[in-house]
């Protein structure tokens, strides 16, 4: 089954997009902030990191610099799922490496086809 | 000088320089070559004298061979002829023969037979006796004749009288011997005898009796420097006669007679009058013909050259302007040279008299231009708002206009009491002698802001605009300066900036405010959608209580928006400043007590709560809406962001003419990068976590106070705590 970390710090959208992720038939994994995310990055190897940016301490381009400094996460398709609607976000984002870039709120639809498309 | 007199000068220079140069040469040559002449002349002479007394003596020699010579005389020396005497010896044949004395000496060399007489009385005379001490056997005389055969010469024979001799042996006829005695014949040297041999000579001298050396016309020092023919002695007495003297010795070699010969100098004084001929000649030639010279001169060039000049003089004050230039020389030449030059002269006179009458009407114009400009230059100078002023080369102002008069507060014309410098304040100088070294420099305007400096000392923005006058030459002279008082576009200029600035930063904020409103209402958003989503799609597989769960965060999510909305609209009233303020006085220590209740009610008392107040309580004017909503807002906060179980201090303090109300946690504190943004719309510490919050909280708490007059203050360390303190100003009413 796929595995698909999921690192948000809005805990009632953390629960619902793991809960989607579940009904869909993927394995979803919850954390609640950036730190654990990395550190269940690391541990788990997903094959999918869905992550938010706004958040406190680390935030989601810090996470996606961390993973791609490891040659382990490095490969590990991102998808950025945030409320930052900014261009230069998005384009800072792109950069980065990730795969995607999905601003709030989302349709379930898309982020089930994009998450798709990223893992095969 | 003249021409006239310089050419008159040379001649007379000339003729004298001909004359003594012919002087010196007539002097050093001609009259030298004379004397020379006049000299051998006299040698000659002396030469001749001396040779007429040889002759004399040789003839009687001659005389005394024939007669000595002779067979009548050989025999009659022996007796062997009587009639001798009476045949041969008469007065007849002495006077004939020229002869005074005839002497016949035997050979004993004793006196046989003598005959003397005066020739000029025609009388026998007796043997001188003095004659006698010349004739004794063995005399000098004999013996020389004996042993040269013959003998001439002069001798003594009576005291200073000298008489020629000569004598031979007395043989045969053909010259044989043995000699029989020997033939004297004498012949007087006398007066008489000088008489004839001068005449005969053509000779005029004299003779002096060399014994004495009396009556000689000039001093003769010694005889013997005269006594041969080669040395004689010639003495220049004046310039018309030379004397020469010669000396003659006896038959014995002792001095006997001296002959004095006067030569007239017909040579020199000859040669004098050539001179003074000659002289006379070349002056009166010379003078004639310098004057000849002088007239031709005169004729042909100075007259001519006089007349050009006066011309030539009368050319600036004569319209003629023409000389006269006849002939085909030089002068004439120069003439037409002169009238040609004239000419061209006269036609560049009338081109010019042209261009000067143009430069005239132009001289005219340009000046009636200038004047125009001037008045122009004049009209801007007092009609600008805008101070103007000329400077010379070292900075003193050496013309203002009106508005500078104004501009820098002067009761009167402050024209070359002032410099460039005196119009700037002392911080303003440096940078101004920069801009003017610079302007000098390059010769290009500059503009410089300064702080002007009145008369009385104020000052003012000013912005001078410098400029230099250059001189003909190209070189600086002095500058031009206009100044404009800026204060009024400075301060112009600051609310500008000002409002520039506040429109940034309200553009900022309004963007950050729409960023920051757009990020928070998007993630409760999301929470619905999610939420609504899988109502909507996976209905079936939900259970009755996860269905509710999601009904109830829908729920949430739209209270919290509604929340959210609230706080926007809240705050976008109170920056349009048509909040609700409604102030009464009210019981500030009794509303801080419900506040506290409240909040420790609503947080289900998680935290400890101490309130104190202090100082004498008095009613306080405030809207107790607002106070209660910003005292709530703090509270919550510092529960919110303080541990479980931790200590929220509430004080209250009433100043004199204030209130304070401090709220205090024990809290995570607020990180400093985030102090700055603190009171701004949407803006969360980093540090906050999952902690509830829209961000709005302090900025309408800090919209609510100010209305008040009051103002918020913070103290925070993060993890240690916060202190919010509010001030309220006590009105009286």
């Amino acid at each position: 089954m796929t595995k698909i970390l999921v690192i948000e710090d809005e805990i009632p959208l953390l629960d619902s997009i793991l809960q989607l992720l579940r009904f869909s038939g993927y394995e979803g994994m919850g954390a609640p902030n950036g730190c654990i995310g990395l550190e269940m990055a690391f541990d788990i190897h997903p094959d999918l990191i869905i992550c938010d940016i706004r958040m406190p301490e680390v935030d989601g381009f810090d996470v996606i610099k961390a993973l791609n400094h490891n040659p382990n996460t490095a490969d590990i398709p991102f998808i950025f799922l945030t409320a930052k609607a900014d261009t230069v976000d998005r384009e800072l984002g792109e950069q980065l490496g990730a795969s995607a870039y999905i601003t709030k709120p989302f349709v379930h639809n898309d982020l089930l086809s994009t998450i798709s498309s990223c893992v095969g | 000088m003249s021409i006239r007199k310089k050419a008159a000068l040379l001649m007379t220079i000339i003729l004298v320089s001909v004359l003594v140069i012919q002087y010196l040469l007539i002097n050093s040559v001609l009259l030298a070559t004379f004397d020379d002449l006049e000299n051998e002349e006299v040698q000659e002479d002396i030469q001749r004298t001396s040779n007429i007394l040889a002759d004399e003596l040789s003839d009687m020699e001659k005389t005394a061979k024939d007669w000595g010579h002779w067979n009548d005389t050989y025999n009659f020396m022996v007796g062997t002829n009587d009639t001798y005497v009476e045949d041969n010896l008469t007065v007849d044949t002495l006077t004939n023969l020229d002869l005074n004395v005839m002497a016949y000496i035997n050979l004993d060399d004793v006196l046989k037979y003598a005959m003397v007489i005066d020739l000029e009385q025609g009388e026998f005379q007796a043997f001188p006796a003095t004659l006698m001490d010349h004739i004794y056997p063995d005399s000098n005389l004999l013996a020389v004749v004996r042993e040269n055969s013959t003998l001439t010469g002069l001798i003594e024979f009576e005291p200073q009288q000298y008489m020629l001799v000569a004598a031979v042996q007395i043989l045969k006829n053909d010259v044989t011997g043995p000699s029989n005695g020997i033939l004297i014949l004498g012949r007087y040297l006398n007066e008489a005898r000088l008489n004839t041999l001068t005449r005969s000579a053509r000779l005029n001298f004299e003779w002096y009796a060399a014994q004495t050396m009396q009556g000689l016309k000039t001093e003769v020092n010694q005889f013997t420097s005269i006594i041969t023919p080669q040395e004689a002695q010639i003495i220049y007495v004046n310039e018309d006669v030379n004397f020469g003297y010669i000396g003659l010795t006896d038959i014995y070699g002792e001095p006997a007679i001296i002959l004095e010969l006067q030569s007239p100098r017909h040579i020199y004084n000859h040669g004098r009058h050539t001179f003074l001929v000659l002289s006379s000649l070349t002056l009166i030639i010379g003078f004639v013909a310098s004057i000849l010279a002088l007239y031709m001169l005169e004729k042909l060039i100075l007259a001519r050259l006089s007349t050009l000049s006066h011309e030539v003089s009368q050319i600036p004050d004569s319209s003629m302007a023409q000389v006269t230039a006849q002939g085909n020389d030089e002068i004439s030449r120069l003439g037409i040279v002169i009238n040609k030059m004239l000419r061209s002269l006269q036609q560049s006179k009338e081109a010019l008299n042209l261009v000067n009458h143009s430069l005239e009407q132009k001289v005219v114009e340009r000046t009636k231009q200038l004047e125009e400009s001037i008045g122009h230059f004049e009209a801007i100078l007092n009609s600008s708002s805008d101070a103007l002023i000329t400077t010379n080369d070292d900075g003193t102002i050496t013309q203002t206009n009106p508005a500078f008069i104004k501009m820098f507060n002067y009761s009167i014309d402050p024209t070359r009491k002032l410099e460039v410098w005196d119009i700037v304040s002392p911080d303003s100088l440096a940078v101004l002698q920069q801009k003017i070294e610079y302007t000098v420099k390059d010769q290009k305007p500059r503009r410089v802001d300064v702080t002007a400096s009145r008369q009385d000392g104020t000052t003012f923005s000013a912005e001078i605009a410098l400029s230099v006058l250059v001189n003909g030459d190209g070189e600086v002279s002095g500058g031009v300066a206009s100044i404009r008082d800026m204060s009024k576009q400075k301060q112009i200029e600051k609310n500008l900036r000002n409002a520039l600035a506040k429109e940034r930063e309200l553009l900022e904020l309004k963007t950050r405010f729409i960023s920051m409103a757009s990020h928070e209402f998007r993630t409760p958003l999301a929470i619905i959608q999610a939420s609504a989503d899988i109502v909507n799609h996976y209905y079936d597989q939900l259970t009755d209580a996860e269905r509710v769960e999601h009904y109830g965060k829908i729920q949430k999510q739209i209270e919290h928006m509604t929340d959210l909305l609230d706080q926007v609209l809240t705050m976008n009233r109170n920056e349009a400043t048509s909040i609700e303020y409604d102030p009464k006085e009210v019981n500030l220590d009794r509303l801080c007590h419900e506040i506290v209740d409240d909040v420790k009610m609503s947080t289900n008392v998680t935290h400890g709560y101490r309130y104190k107040s202090h100082g004498q309580g008095f009613p306080v004017s405030i809207d107790p809406k607002l106070i209660k909503g910003a005292i709530s807002n703090l509270l919550s906060n510092a529960v919110k962001y303080s541990p479980v179980g931790s200590i929220v201090d509430v004080m209250l303090c009433f100043e004199p003419h204030e209130v304070l109300i401090k709220i205090a946690d024990q809290g995570i504190g607020i990180p400093v990068e985030d102090q700055k943004y603190l009171f701004q719309p949407f803006h969360r510490a980093h540090n906050v976590g999952t902690a509830q919050g829209t961000g709005l909280g302090l900025a309408i708490t800090k919209q609510a106070i100010e209305l008040h007059g009051g103002g918020i203050t913070y103290e925070s360390q993060e993890n240690k705590g916060t202190t919010f303190t509010i001030t309220l100003p006590r009105i009286v009413k």
